[in-house]
């Protein structure tokens, strides 16, 4: 019946867009276009835009906008002109069908999203689950195991009610019998084991390292009994509230498989630092976590995300543990329990602290993953037709799958005008006037919705950079994905490394070449507006867009400007008042906390008397739980301001004290729940942009140097591969059409059908 | 033996009189599309057609012109010839001295033969006797046009008592300056009136596009052609016993006491046998039947399609250029005379953007011509393309494709012309040679039109002038009724001439019109009102952008604007047409809402033929447009025309299966815009309850 009336209602509005846009002339058209851009601007502006119904009513009309291009496209500008034209009409429609499915699949997700409130834990905590906590780690640093296992101990839990288990694969039996890697996995093996001992936690291990993280998870499974399992990465430091903040829901919800919290990011990712330094920009992360995943929940489609989250054991065993027919486990598993008509709840809390890719070469690899796992789970299980998940679940898995062939829409969009232009491939037929009536509202209505949707967490514009400056390098992925579902294999994101100095990275060449190519077509557009002057509708349309092209590349190919990330710990923006007792002369003065990092912190203060160089001091704090704290310190540096001074101390660390410092630094919820929103952007895009333009210029100049004789022995492998690829792949076409005249015919051509 | 001589004295005397030679001076500009010619380059060449209808016999034939050419020129070496019919009739030296000159050439009458002769004015010009450049701004000599005429002597032949002279002979196309019928019929009762509208029809399309004036008595005319239409008492009793009716009857004689002139006998029992004659004769158009008489039995016409109509390019088809009536021709020389494939696309197309006219062409052209030379494709005088013909040793190319933006047709006539421009590859003062210089279109280049829906806006009278749209719609004029608001002499023979402007317009007889002179209250379909002020109802009069009614509301233009924007003051006043002084008016009927009427008015009936007489001429028809047409009569033959957009906008169009949501949604935008609000917030209403309570199941779980 549902169904039924959703057909009714897609079948009207088809037919009275389809009868209007054929009968109502053009400018009539533009009335209607931008009249009702008007009013979705208008609703926008009003004070309660966010709150339903006003936010449907909204969603609604910015939907009817797209639609209504996208029938206008389908209907009136898929004109038959030539095979080759057809081809690469045909690209570009099913470029725009994706990305206008993807429009439609986010305003569903969220429409309205769901914040669930953490039900309270009841006072008897005979009640409460016994809980398993999994820290899997395979080959990262033995000091961010410390890290988490230390901060895992923290966790405000009756302490008969949980234990820590290490799940180590990186010193498998396996690699421990490989001579290659041998020497690191027995090394690896001892100090793990040895941590275990000292911190009291358990260790664990196994024979081989067979399906990867899923495999190492169920091994833990198998190993230990606890009704809950929190499952951790090895670098997400969670708060002491982790447990209390998500156990409830269990209690309240017997179906309830899984409580997902966010993943919080202390350092940037290497677009959102390469933008500009110093500048919070917001990344995809907090898009993700802050939004869509609220969405995600309201459909009861919020998902496991590998980490920070808890999980019911037995409705996990009820599906043979961790799924790992595909290299995104986490998501899968989810699947499969939503299949089963499990729920989840997302805890929109950030309560573990962990660390992004800091490079951008480590950053694709996390990427490449993602998208070849989640384009797995779309081929071997389907979404749109699994049985057991409700169509709003089907739909919200569907969207998570399908988003990641985004790098194809995004090359057609960025070579689609050049075609036009360089090759006279007609590609899209459309006036000046037609695009004013449907394509310029449904552009700026898109533009305005993702505003109103993720404007709070995602300044303008920089959801099409970080689309952009993923797309071409996940398209060979991709592709081999959709031809070998089980070709990919779990890769990890390696996390903590560290860059030595600004560099520009090889893959920017790939953002160099579409800048070429769209800066080529421009010459050439000017002499087709005068050598064909039946075409300037379209000369202007592709010349417009050819620029756009040149400034999403560029702006990408700035972010490919690595910056240097010396500093061993990240600092953390934090707040707060310290007291600051200086040994020397046994005076306290009260301070105001800048940032923190697990070495040290930054502190503001106002004494009476002068610093001298490398004071010793207590620094002396609370946390949020009201819980205080004394670390002895050494003021390292100092500099005068006119409110007193900014001084950086460095905690004298210690086994004993080691432990209180991690509880301070990263056990304390609420200073994620701070950072998390002051994360929300702040106006001043256009000079973020601007820079980001300036980086891409430079870029180029980069790029000039590489392609010399010196430079290319800078260029990696994977780019060099990745441009022979591209090259490969598109001049055979490149050939074929510089060989077919444009426009005028010379020597004998085939003769024309007759009638 | 005197009274003998008196007699033959008498006889003969009588017989010059009718004999008698009619003269006619027509001046050349009304035979050709302008008024002046120059005649550049240093050979200049221009043509017009000089018609001579089969019934005249010319006794003397003058040509008279004024010309001026330039200065520059050498008298010795630069000449003007005259031809006709590509032979020379008359030569003379441009003088340098003496620019200025008039000619005065007899044309031998032998050569004056009926059909179309080509009259041709061609200059030798020169202004060096060394090598010059052909086409050297020094080369002209202006003929004016306006002040040349043609002065013919001519006579009458008795017209051939044979039905088949009806077409090309007594109805002749040649006929100028205009022919002239007078339709006898026994009453005008609706019946009656309705059948003279189909013999009128039929006569006009005889003419061809050249008009042709009607009127209707009792009793024919003199010294004009006659249709007598009635049974077969009427019949008997202009004809005698003479002629007997027994069924339907189409008959043609000589009008009494003048063999120059025909008297058509239409006739039947009764009305559907009057009919049947009255279709068969509108579509008599070869050479049989060769009797005076025919009796026909029964008539079929072809099936009748919607829009179509005299060289109408249906959508979605192709056509070669063969069919379009243009065979393989080669352009020759330096500066070959263009080729033009003339078509109609219907009044009401709805041209969208987006979309393109495929002209594909086959064509071949010569070597040796320098790289500059061009075909350029126009169309309705604008370049829409230029092929470069610039491979040296020539080119064989088949299926260049030409895409045109439909944008760029109109509704109505359309012309497509091929212009070649052969430069020749050689340097000034080297031999001239531009014999070796060709380009041929071959015949089965092609031209396609896309689909296309029939919607438009109206009232717009500059679609009835251009196909008598939205009466022909059904181009047999079927749906469509001629209201005679008052049914005397000059109101009927003014509902004949829109009648034959109708047919000429869309080349198709209006066997379906309907003509009557009761009120068209319920009339439910397009509508024709003609009539004098007083007689027209009053609700017709009110639904006109120009309101006769005492007071009545006329429409000012405060300033002359943008088109389509309103600037338009209304003076509600009490005022009439006045004598001289006609209206032509378009507005939504008021019988039936997408249906149009059209009003031709005028204070007195002689004003409202003279209105429909003045509307036969080809400036005023092209200066007729918007809603409301004002000709002041009195400024004849020039005519002051006043047009302008002052009432209301509707919508027709060809309808589909979803009538009514079209209908609505075109003719009333508001609605439209209404409902996508509703939609807008239903939808949201609806998809925010339901959320609602998705949402309180899942927080309850």
């Amino acid at each position: 019946m549902r169904l039924l009336a959703l057909v009714v209602l897609a079948s009207t509005l088809f037919v009275l867009f389809r009868f209007t846009e054929r009968y109502l002339g053009t400018m009539y058209q533009v009335i209607i276009g931008w009249g009702s851009l008007s009013l979705f601007v208008v609703l926008y502006k009003l004070k309660n835009s966010q709150k339903p119904p006003a936010r449907i009513f909204l969603i609604v009309i910015a939907a009817f906008i797209t639609l209504r291009y996208f029938i206008w496209r389908t209907t009136d500008t898929l004109l038959y002109t030539g095979i080759y034209d057809l081809l690469g009409m045909s690209l570009l429609y099913i470029a725009e069908i994706y990305t206008v499915t993807i429009h439609f699949l986010g305003m569903f997700i969220n429409i309205w999203p769901l914040h669930s409130e953490t039900p309270p834990l009841p006072d008897d905590e005979s009640k409460l689950p016994t809980v398993d906590v999994f820290i899997p780690t395979y080959t990262e640093h033995i000091e961010i195991v410390r890290i988490t296992v230390t901060a895992a101990l923290q966790i405000a839990y009756p302490k008969e009610k949980f234990k820590i288990h290490i799940l180590d694969d990186g010193s498998t039996i396996a690699r421990r019998n490989n001579p290659a890697t041998a020497d690191a996995a027995w090394e690896r093996h001892f100090a793990l084991k040895s941590l275990a001992r000292e911190l009291g936690v358990n260790y664990l291990t196994r024979e081989n390292n067979g399906h990867a993280k899923a495999g190492n998870i169920n091994h833990g499974l198998a190993n230990t009994q606890g009704e809950l399992i929190l499952t951790l990465d090895c670098d997400h430091v969670p708060t002491r509230d982790i447990l209390n903040n998500t156990v409830g829901f269990f209690l309240r919800d017997e179906k309830l498989f899984l409580a997902q919290t966010p993943h919080f990011f202390i350092n940037p990712t290497p677009v959102e630092k390469n933008v500009v330094a110093n500048v919070n920009i917001s990344g995809e992360n907090d898009m993700f976590y802050r939004v869509i995943h609220r969405g995600l929940n309201s459909w009861n489609a919020s998902f496991y995300c590998g980490s920070a989250a808890v999980i019911r054991r037995s409705h996990l065993e009820s599906i043979g543990g961790i799924s790992g027919k595909t290299i995104t486990e986490d998501a899968e598993t989810s699947f499969l329990l939503h299949a089963k008509g499990f729920n989840s709840v997302y805890v929109n809390r950030p309560m573990v602290c962990g660390l992004s890719p800091e490079t951008f070469d480590d950053y694709i690899i996390q990427r490449t993953r993602w998208a070849q796992g989640m384009i797995q789970l779309f081929i071997k299980h389907n979404p749109l037709f699994e049985k057991g998940l409700s169509w709003g679940q089907r739909l919200c898995y569907f969207n998570s799958c399908f988003f990641w062939f985004f790098g194809l829409s995004r090359l057609v969009f960025y070579i689609a005008p050049a075609t036009f232009i360089i090759l006279g491939m007609r590609v899209y037929h459309a006036s000046i006037t037609q695009i004013l009536a449907y394509a310029l509202p449904h552009v700026f209505a898109t533009f305005f919705l993702m505003d109103f949707l993720y404007g709070k967490v995602r300044r303008p514009f920089f959801s099409e950079i970080y689309e952009s400056v993923q797309s071409l390098f996940l398209i060979p992925a991709v592709i081999s994905v959709i031809f070998n579902p089980d070709k990919p294999s779990f890769k990890i994101t390696p996390k903590g490394t560290r860059l030595e100095k600004d560099a520009l990275n090889p893959l920017a060449m790939l953002f160099f070449i579409v800048v070429l190519v769209n800066l080529a077509a421009m010459p050439i557009a000017v002499s087709k507006w005068f050598s064909f002057p039946m075409y300037r509708d379209v000369i202007i349309i592709t010349t417009a867009w050819c620029s756009f092209n040149i400034l999403l590349a560029l702006m990408s190919l700035g972010t490919f400007w690595e910056m240097k990330q010396v500093r061993q710990h990240h600092r953390i923006m934090a707040k707060g008042q310290v007291s600051v007792l200086f040994k020397r002369n046994n005076e306290t003065i009260e301070g105001r906390m800048l940032d923190v990092s697990l070495t040290g912190l930054s502190v503001a203060i106002k004494p009476s008397f002068a610093l001298g160089p490398h004071e010793d001091v207590i620094i002396e704090a609370t946390d949020s739980y009201g819980e205080s704290y004394a670390f002895p310190a050494v003021i390292r540096r100092h500099r005068n301001t006119v409110n007193g001074y900014l001084c950086g101390a460095e905690f004298a660390c210690h086994k004993e004290n080691y432990g209180q410092i991690v509880r301070f630094v990263y056990g304390d919820g609420k200073r994620w729940m701070d950072l998390w929103n002051e994360n929300i952007r702040s106006k001043g895009s256009p000079k973020i942009l601007l820079n980001l333009l300036k980086r891409g210029v430079k870029g180029c100049y980069g790029c000039l140097i590489m392609l010399t004789k010196a430079g290319k022995r800078r260029v990696n492998a994977i780019t060099l591969t990745q441009t022979a690829m591209s090259i490969k792949l598109t001049f055979p076409v490149v050939k074929r059409y510089i060989i077919r005249p444009v426009d005028i015919v010379r020597g004998i051509s085939p003769r024309p059908e007759r009638t | 033996m005197l009274k003998k001589f008196l007699l033959a004295t008498l006889i003969v005397l009588a017989y010059a009189n009718a004999s008698s030679a009619e003269v006619i001076t027509v001046p050349l500009y009304k035979l050709a599309p302008v008024k002046a010619v120059d005649l550049k380059c240093i050979n200049g060449v221009y043509s017009l057609q000089i018609p001579v209808p089969e019934r005249w016999r010319i006794k003397r034939a003058t040509l008279g012109f004024d010309y001026v050419n330039s200065t520059n020129l050498i008298s010795e070496i630069s000449q003007l010839v005259v031809k006709l019919d590509n032979y020379p009739l008359a030569q003379r030296k441009l003088s340098a001295q003496f620019p200025e000159g008039n000619m005065s050439v007899d044309i031998p009458v032998s050569m004056l033969k009926s059909g179309y002769h080509t009259l041709t004015f061609q200059t030798a010009q020169h202004f060096s006797r060394e090598c010059e450049r052909p086409c050297s701004p020094d080369l002209w000599t202006t003929i004016n046009l306006d002040r040349a005429a043609l002065r013919v002597e001519y006579e009458l032949a008795p017209v051939p008592l044979k039905l088949s002279y009806i077409n090309n002979y007594i109805f002749d196309p040649k006929t100028f300056p205009y022919g002239e019928v007078n339709i006898v019929t026994a009453d005008n009762s609706s019946n009656t009136l309705t059948l003279a509208g189909i013999v009128a029809s039929g006569i006009a399309k005889r003419f061809d596009y050249k008009k042709v004036y009607f009127s209707m008595s009792r009793s024919p005319k003199a010294g004009m052609d006659n249709v007598l239409i009635g049974d077969g008492k009427f019949v008997e009793q202009h004809l005698g016993n003479n002629v007997r009716v027994s069924g339907p009857l189409l008959k043609i004689t000589h009008l009494k006491a003048d063999t120059t002139h025909a008297l058509i006998v239409v006739s039947g029992n009764n009305t559907d046998e009057i009919k049947l004659a009255a279709e068969t004769l509108a579509n008599i158009s070869h050479s049989f039947p060769g009797t005076d008489e025919a009796r026909p039995t029964e008539f079929k016409l072809p099936e009748i399609i919607p829009y179509s109509g005299r060289l109408v390019l249906s959508a979605d088809k192709k056509y070669d250029l063969k069919t379009l009536n243009l065979n393989t021709h080669t352009f020759e020389g330096i500066n070959p005379a263009p080729k033009d494939i003339t078509f109609r696309l219907p009044s009401d197309f709805l041209i969208k953007e987006n979309q393109y006219a495929d002209l594909v062409l086959n064509f071949v052209y010569s070597p040796g011509m320098r790289g500059d030379s061009v075909m350029t494709i126009m169309l309705n005088n604008r370049s829409v393309r230029a092929i470069h013909l610039n491979q040296a040793g020539g080119d064989n190319i088949e299926g260049y494709k030409i895409h045109i933006p439909t944008y760029l047709f109109k509704p109505g006539n359309n012309t497509l012309s091929f212009v070649p421009v052969l430069v020749p590859n050689v340097k000034e003062c080297d031999l001239l040679m531009s014999n070796n210089m060709f380009l041929t279109l071959f015949e089965n280049s092609t031209l396609y039109f896309p689909p296309m829906p029939h919607f438009v806006e109206l009232p717009a009278i500059e679609l009835f002038m251009l196909n008598a749209f939205p009466f022909t719609r059904w181009p047999d004029g079927y749906d469509t009724l001629v209201y005679v608001a008052k049914a005397d002499e000059y109101t009927v023979a003014s509902a004949m001439n829109v009648i034959g402007m109708m047919t000429q317009k869309n080349g198709f007889p209006l066997f379906g019109i309907k003509v009557s002179v009761e009120k068209p209250d319920s009339w439910k379909g397009e509508l024709i009102v003609i009539g004098d002020v007083m007689s027209i109802p009053d609700e017709l009069k009110a639904a006109a952008p120009l309101k006769l009614l005492n007071p009545g509301t006329v429409p000012y233009q405060v300033i002359r604007n943008w088109e389509g924007e309103a600037n338009l003051a209304y003076s509600k006043q009490a005022s009439g047409l006045g004598p001289g002084l006609g209206a032509l008016m378009e507005f939504e009927s008021p019988y039936k809402r997408g249906r149009t009427a059209l009003m031709f008015t005028a204070s007195n009936t002689g004003d409202v033929w003279a209105l429909t007489n003045a509307l036969l001429e080809a400036h005023v028809q092209a200066a007729s447009a918007g809603d409301m047409v004002l000709v002041d009569l009195t400024t004849q033959p020039e005519y002051r025309i006043s047009s302008l957009s002052a009432g209301g906008k509707y919508s027709t169009g060809k309808l589909g299966r979803l009538f009514f949501i079209d209908y609505y949604l075109y003719s009333y935008p508001l609605v439209y815009q209404i409902l996508i609000i509703v939609l807008i917030a239903s939808s949201g209403l609806a998809l925010f309850f339901y959320i609602r309570k998705v949402r309180r199941r899942r927080l309850n779980a």
